[in-house]
């Protein structure tokens, strides 16, 4: 939980109090509809981003009763990350990344439950990374932006883009595996 | 088990984005979310009738005051013209108080501006109002959660959204005041009543949106009574004629709360704490 606000917030969103939504998406909006544009604008239409951005916000008041400590725009921004995904998948566009692949050495009968786990693990190994490689890997990996663009974006050289990505990579794969994910083969 | 590192970084929002400001976009998504999420279905006639009468009683009851306290807020009118503008802004600072983005919204066109000041010292800081809806003309759509007794639950917020027709029968709304903030009601209105009675100030006025690109049907009616002794705010709002809402404001009970008024977002600077019924 990142602010008082937020927990306010997230107080007002699971007592039913409108407002608390209405809060959420004056608040946080623009930022959702950015998150969008920057993972599909050349695919998806405003109009796509606004449903996308909405049904975000429905889903957050309707599973209100189930938050717990989340920090509230890192839910949303994930739900409209993945609803353009699936938006973009369904124009058949595929967002392609380098180095994107980790064989993990065990089965999935709990995958979601694992893939939860790992998603909270990565989180935790990335918001340990000092700046700018913390922006970076998120760009890359949250945002599917080309290191060539990271790199122009933020005005450092791209074999510079590529070290650091790589040093954060290292980074999650030595948190997972002080948590026991011993790894098959690691493409990354 | 082969995962993508990019599906378990789903969690990794960037915490800074070009962001693009597209208010109107807001607006679409903001009217989208509330209509989805109202599973009432509800009509009322347009009729409109205007009762002057007094409907101050029953709220002064309840909250005990005194008769001629002092009076220490202010509500001050000023219309804005068709052709006139208005601006008002709202700025989102991060935790270290720097300047995140800033909404400024410019409209031209028909408006009421509500302005509150606090020319002296309140003896005490009340907390925040909060209301016990005695009569409705309808169940509300929704309120704080869960099944809504609203007679004997006491809340800051009600309302009944009706259906997806872009017509609201009513809705309640308590509010404390800030000094030098603004409440602005856009559109075509027109102002049947205003009067004082004891420490309130009553207003009434209509906004006819119907013939808008809003596409509401039906003009809507606010009563909104302001406490000048504690600086809450009361609207009463709605499609449904001024004398169902005059019936609402009677059966109102209201009283001051345990708590400070709630604020959702303290990294916020904003010089309009509501919009009016039409941004949803």
């Amino acid at each position: 939980m990142s602010s008082l606000t937020e927990r306010k917030l997230l107080e007002g969103l699971k007592a039913g109090d409108v407002r608390a939504l209405e809060n959420c998406m004056d608040k946080y909006s623009l930022y959702l509809l950015a998150v969008s544009a920057k993972l599909g604008s050349e695919v998806l239409s405003r109009e796509d981003r606004e449903e996308i951005v909405s049904d975000s916000f429905l889903a957050l008041w309707n599973n209100r009763d189930k938050l717990e400590k989340e920090n509230i725009k890192s839910y949303l921004a994930a739900i409209v990350r993945n609803k353009t995904i699936d938006a973009l998948r369904a124009y058949h566009v595929v967002l392609p990344l380098e180095d994107d692949i980790l064989i993990l050495a065990c089965d999935d009968p709990e995958a979601e439950t694992i893939k939860k786990e790992l998603t909270e693990l990565t989180k935790k190994a990335v918001e340990s990374l000092p700046q700018p490689d913390r922006d970076i890997f998120k760009r890359h990996y949250f945002l599917y932006e080309k290191t060539g663009d990271i790199a122009e974006n933020m005005g450092i050289n791209p074999a510079t883009v590529r070290t650091k990505l790589s040093r954060g990579r290292d980074k999650v794969k030595a948190c997972l595996r002080g948590k026991g994910y011993e790894y098959e083969n690691t493409s990354f | 088990m082969k995962i993508h590192l990019s599906d378990i970084s789903s969690a990794l929002s960037p915490d800074e984005i070009k962001i693009v400001d597209d208010r109107a976009s807001v607006e679409r998504i903001k009217n989208k979310v509330l209509n989805e999420i109202q599973p009432q279905t509800h009509k009322q006639s347009g009729r409109k009738l205007v009762r002057t009468a007094l409907i101050a009683a029953v709220i002064a009851l309840v909250l005990s005051t005194a008769a001629f306290a002092a009076v220490t807020y202010s509500m001050n009118r000023k219309e804005i013209k068709k052709g006139e503008s208005y601006e008002s802004n709202t700025e989102y600072y991060d935790e270290d108080g720097n300047l995140m983005y800033r909404f400024r919204y410019e409209e031209t066109g028909k408006a009421q501006v509500f302005k509150f000041s606090c020319p002296t010292e309140p003896e005490k800081q009340y907390n925040a109002p909060e209301f016990r809806a005695q009569w409705l003309p309808s169940e509300p759509s929704y309120g704080q959660g869960g099944t809504i007794d609203y007679k004997n639950t006491w809340r800051n917020y009600i309302c009944d959204n009706g259906d997806y027709d872009n017509e609201m029968p009513y809705r309640i709304c308590a509010y404390s005041v800030k000094p030098d903030c603004r409440y602005i009601i856009a559109g075509d209105t027109e102002i049947l009543s205003e009067e004082n009675q004891g420490n309130f100030k009553i207003t009434k006025l209509t906004v006819d949106y119907t013939g808008t690109a809003l596409g509401w049907k039906t003009p809507v009616s606010y009563i909104l009574i302001f406490d000048q002794e504690r600086g809450y705010l009361i609207e009463i709002a709605g499609t449904s004629d001024m004398e169902t809402l005059e019936k609402i404001a009677e059966n109102l009970e209201i009283r001051e709360s345990d708590h400070p008024q709630i604020e959702y977002d303290e990294n916020s600077e904003s010089d309009t704490f509501s919009l009016d019924l039409s941004r949803g």
